[in-house]
């Protein structure tokens, strides 16, 4: 007796993981985001209404981050140019690099750093508790390290690309390592059924 | 004879502290290719940040252990190996202290990966600017080599094509 409501205990485990798997997909990608603020680099409020309208993708790190961070905008960029085949997707994509070091990134930092790597980029960022509005929504983890010297430390950061709909909604996390080619190839293929309801 | 033990006690403590004195101050060994550098470069970053990264293949040539502790360079205050690991998706630098390199090993300093962190630049630097690099091993080697300034293409990662 007690052997069968193991059984079945595994088997019903086994059930739920498959169905869970399944939909999680699903689940993932109807995930609306709420509100937040941040700033942006050219001083203004950033905000769920900027990601509204158009597909983002969105990186979080910080410019006193010498590798993941340059290599990730680099490969946007790239990304970027990827997409110039698909005028349609190229006008209405936008690249944002959010940084979890709001103490360090001043608005006119990240402005010189995100247009260096592609003067269309928007880079954002905000108070920590601003900050992690955003980031509890979307699953990115940051761990600030003790500083090494006055003023010098480094972060620990989700090296996840998102990808946001019009809708807010989260459409696609892209895990490192990245590459620039199945970026292309999962986006292309997420815009490919463009809903037919043009106006909603 | 107490006499004599003394003499020979301070002949012995003088060759032995000379032979000391002098391996201190000798002239460390450079100038000799102990590494071969490929692919060396560092990456352009906007004006205002005062830190980047270096990469670059290095081989020893020789036919023994190199044991890599370092480097120093006269733009940059601090010079650190750095490992960027990736752990449950999360990228962090693990600082690296010491690099055995094997006899005739080649170790890739490359982006997402091992690289050299060149930290709090003391001068500007563009890209085709040069930075001179002095590479320390243990037992007092050095290696002095140029790098290159330049902009990162994707070509070092594995992100394009």
């Amino acid at each position: 007796m007690k052997f069968k409501v193991i059984i079945f205990g595994l088997v019903l485990g086994l059930i739920l993981i498959g169905i869970s798997y399944t939909l999680w997909p699903v689940l993932v990608k109807t995930k609306q985001l709420t509100d937040f603020k941040l700033t942006q680099h050219q001083g203004s409020a950033f905000t769920l209404a900027h990601l509204k309208g158009k597909w983002s993708f969105i990186f979080f790190g910080y410019t006193h981050c010498p590798d993941i961070c340059p290599v990730t905008l680099t490969l946007l960029r790239e990304v970027k140019q990827k997409l110039a085949p698909y005028p349609k997707y190229l006008a209405d994509t936008q690249y944002i690099f959010i940084s979890v070091d709001g103490q360090r990134d001043t608005p006119e930092k990240l402005a010189e750093y995100v247009n260096y790597f592609d003067p269309q980029f928007i880079g954002a960022s905000g108070t920590e508790p601003q900050i992690n509005v955003l980031t509890r929504q979307l699953g990115i983890v940051y761990i600030r390290q003790p500083e090494v010297t006055t003023g010098q430390y480094f972060i620990d950061h989700s090296a996840t690309i998102v990808l946001i709909n019009p809708q807010g909604e989260i459409a696609a996390q892209f895990r490192a390592p990245h590459t620039v080619a199945t970026i292309v190839e999962r986006y292309t293929k997420i815009r490919q059924p463009e809903p037919v309801k043009e106006s909603s | 004879m107490y006499n004599k033990l003394t003499i020979f006690f301070w002949l012995v403590s003088y060759f032995c502290l000379s032979s000391w004195l002098y391996a201190e101050t000798t002239p460390p060994r450079s100038g000799t290719h102990l590494v071969q550098i490929e692919d060396g470069w560092v990456r352009a970053v906007p004006p205002q940040l005062t830190l980047t990264a270096a990469y670059m293949q290095l081989k020893n040539l020789t036919d023994q252990k190199l044991t890599l502790v370092g480097a120093s360079t006269l733009i940059f205050t601090k010079v650190e190996m750095h490992q960027t690991v990736f752990e449950d998706n999360m990228a962090r630098m693990v600082p690296v202290e010491k690099l055995v390199i094997a006899p005739q090993e080649i170790v890739m300093f490359k982006p997402k990966g091992l690289h050299f962190m060149l930290i709090d630049r003391q001068q500007p630097l563009t890209v085709g600017d040069t930075v001179t690099l002095t590479l320390q091993f243990e037992e007092n080697k050095t290696q002095t080599i140029k790098l290159e300034v330049k902009e990162d293409n994707g070509k070092d990662s594995d992100h394009s094509h």
